[in-house]
C-alpha cells in the first residue's frame, strides 16, 4: 500500500510541483518602475465638493480643462508602428496613407565616437514651415554613413533630388517629406523624417498648414 | 341624509388627499434618487475627467477602452490618434461590468498600466528576402525593418484583466511551448470562469495596437452606459 503512495507522489505530484515551479521562474515578474504608481504617481480619486454649486463649478472646470487638449481644427497623426499617416479629425479621416518612419537604426562614428539613433521622434509638434522644392543639407551623419569626408564647404552638402516636391518642417530637422524610393514606403527605413509618396504629399501638403497639430507615436 | 353626505364628502376628500401625499411622498422619494444618481454620475464623471488629464499632461500616448461608446481609442495630449470599434466576440453587458470591475478593482482605480503582454503567433509583413535587398541598400539590419501582423496577442493589466485580440491572419506561433506555459499558467492562476474579452480586429490596426501597447502604457477604462 505505501509503495504505491510512493509511486503516486514520484509519477503526478513531483513533476506537478516541478512544472509550477518552473513556470514561476520562467514568468518575469513586472519591474515595479512600470507600475501604474510608479508612471502616474498617486493615482486616488479625486472627489467632488460636497456642496451643490461649488461641485458644478469644479466639474465645469475640469471639462474645460480637457477640451483644451482636444484639436479645434484637422491634425496630422503618424503612426511609426504601421508607417501611416493621417490628416483627420476626431471623427473624420481625410487623407489615410503608407509612409516611412525612422528605423531606430544606429550609427558610430569610429574616428570621433560620435553616436546616431535614426528614430522619428514621438510626442507634439507643429507645422513649423511649408517648404516647396526643398533641398536636403546632409548633415554629418550621413556622410559617415557612407564612408566619405565630411565637406568643408557648406555648397557641398545639399543635395535637390531627394526630398520631393514638398516638405513641411517640424522642427529640430524633422520634416514630412517627399521622397525618389517610394518602393520602399511602409517600411522603417528613414532616418528620422517621414517620408510620403508624391501624390499623398501634394494632398497634404494642400490640407495643412502652418500650426496644424502633428501627433506622432 | 345631509349629515352622512357631509360624511361622505369629508371621508371622499380626505382620501383624496391622502392619494396624492402618497403619489407626493413617492415622487419625492422617485426625485430623491434621481437626485442622488445625478450626484454619483457627476462624481465619477469628475473622476474620469482628472484621470485624463493626468495622462493628457504626459505627452505620451494612452489607451482607452470605451465601453460606452464601443470603441478602443489610443490618444495623445487628448486627441484620437487611433481608433477601432469595440467589436466583442460576446456582446454580453454583463462580461464588460465583470471587466470594467476587475479593472478597476477594490479601489476603484480609473487608470492602470500594462503589466504584460504576450504575441501568441504573427505573420511577417514584409518578406524577408526583400528586406534583405533594403537592408544591404539602407544600411539597417533587416531585423530593425521588420513589423509582424499579429494572428492573436493578449493584453495584460494583472488582478485577472485581459484583452485578448485576434485578426485573420495565419501566423506563425512564436514560441509554441512558451503560448502553452502562459495558457497553462494562467489556467493555474485563474480556475474559475472567464477572464478576458476576446476582440475581431485588423491586422494593421493590431500591428499598431500590439507595438504601442507595451508594459507600462497607460490604460483608462470607461463603463458602459447603464
Amino acid at each position: 500500500m505505501r509503495r504505491w503512495v510512493w509511486i503516486l507522489i514520484a509519477s503526478v505530484v513531483a513533476p506537478a510541483i516541478i512544472v509550477v515551479v518552473a513556470m514561476e521562474l520562467m514568468h518575469q515578474p513586472i519591474p515595479e518602475n512600470v507600475t501604474e504608481k510608479a508612471v502616474l504617481g498617486n493615482t486616488g480619486l479625486p472627489q467632488l465638493p460636497k456642496d451643490a454649486k461649488a461641485a458644478k463649478k469644479e466639474l465645469d472646470k475640469a471639462r474645460k480643462e480637457l477640451d483644451k487638449f482636444k484639436p479645434k481644427k484637422p491634425y496630422i497623426v503618424i503612426d511609426t508602428h504601421a508607417n501611416r499617416i493621417f490628416y483627420r479629425t476626431e471623427d473624420s479621416v481625410y487623407l489615410e496613407a503608407t509612409c516611412s518612419t525612422g528605423s531606430g537604426g544606429e550609427l558610430i562614428d569610429s574616428v570621433t565616437h560620435r553616436k546616431w539613433i535614426f528614430n522619428t521622434p514621438r510626442g507634439y509638434f507643429t507645422v513649423k514651415k511649408k517648404i516647396n522644392e526643398p533641398w536636403w543639407r546632409k548633415p554629418d551623419w550621413a556622410f559617415i554613413e557612407e564612408n566619405e569626408t565630411i565637406p568643408k564647404n557648406e555648397a557641398d552638402r545639399y543635395d535637390p533630388n531627394v526630398m520631393g516636391e514638398y516638405a513641411l518642417d517640424f522642427g529640430n530637422g524633422f520634416f514630412i517629406h517627399g521622397t525618389i524610393y517610394e518602393r520602399l514606403l511602409g517600411i522603417n527605413v528613414t532616418h528620422g523624417c517621414v517620408r510620403v509618396g508624391t501624390d499623398d504629399l501634394r494632398q497634404l501638403v494642400k490640407m495643412a498648414s502652418i500650426g496644424t497639430p502633428i501627433y506622432i507615436f | 341624509m345631509s349629515y352622512y353626505r357631509k360624511m361622505l364628502g369629508f371621508a371622499l376628500l380626505s382620501a383624496v388627499a391622502v392619494s396624492l401625499l402618497a403619489i407626493g411622498g413617492c415622487g419625492g422619494d422617485d426625485y430623491k434618487a434621481g437626485a442622488s444618481a445625478r450626484v454619483k454620475s457627476a462624481a465619477r464623471e469628475y473622476q474620469m475627467i482628472e484621470a485624463e488629464l493626468k495622462l493628457a499632461n504626459m505627452v505620451k500616448p494612452y489607451f482607452v477602452i470605451d465601453f460606452a461608446d464601443q470603441q478602443l481609442l489610443i490618444k495623445l495630449r487628448g486627441a484620437i490618434v487611433w481608433k477601432y470599434p469595440l467589436g466583442l466576440q460576446s456582446t454580453d453587458s454583463e462580461e464588460e461590468w465583470d471587466f470594467v470591475d476587475r479593472f478597476q478593482g477594490k479601489e476603484g482605480q480609473l487608470i492602470r498600466t500594462i503589466t504584460e503582454t504576450h504575441l501568441f503567433a504573427a505573420k511577417a509583413k514584409t518578406p524577408d528576402s526583400i528586406l534583405a535587398i533594403v537592408s544591404e541598400a539602407t544600411k539597417f539590419k533587416a531585423e530593425l525593418l521588420q513589423r509582424e501582423l499579429p494572428q492573436r496577442f493578449q493584453l495584460l493589466w494583472g488582478d485577472k484583466v485581459i484583452l485578448d485580440i485576434q485578426t485573420d491572419i495565419k501566423g506563425t506561433p512564436t514560441d509554441k511551448l512558451e503560448n502553452t506555459m502562459f495558457e497553462v499558467r494562467h489556467a493555474i492562476q485563474t480556475p474559475f470562469g472567464k477572464t478576458h474579452l476576446t476582440i475581431k480586429m485588423d491586422p494593421t490596426k493590431a500591428l499598431t495596437l500590439y507595438r504601442a501597447a507595451q508594459p507600462g502604457f497607460p490604460t483608462m477604462v470607461i463603463p458602459p452606459k447603464s
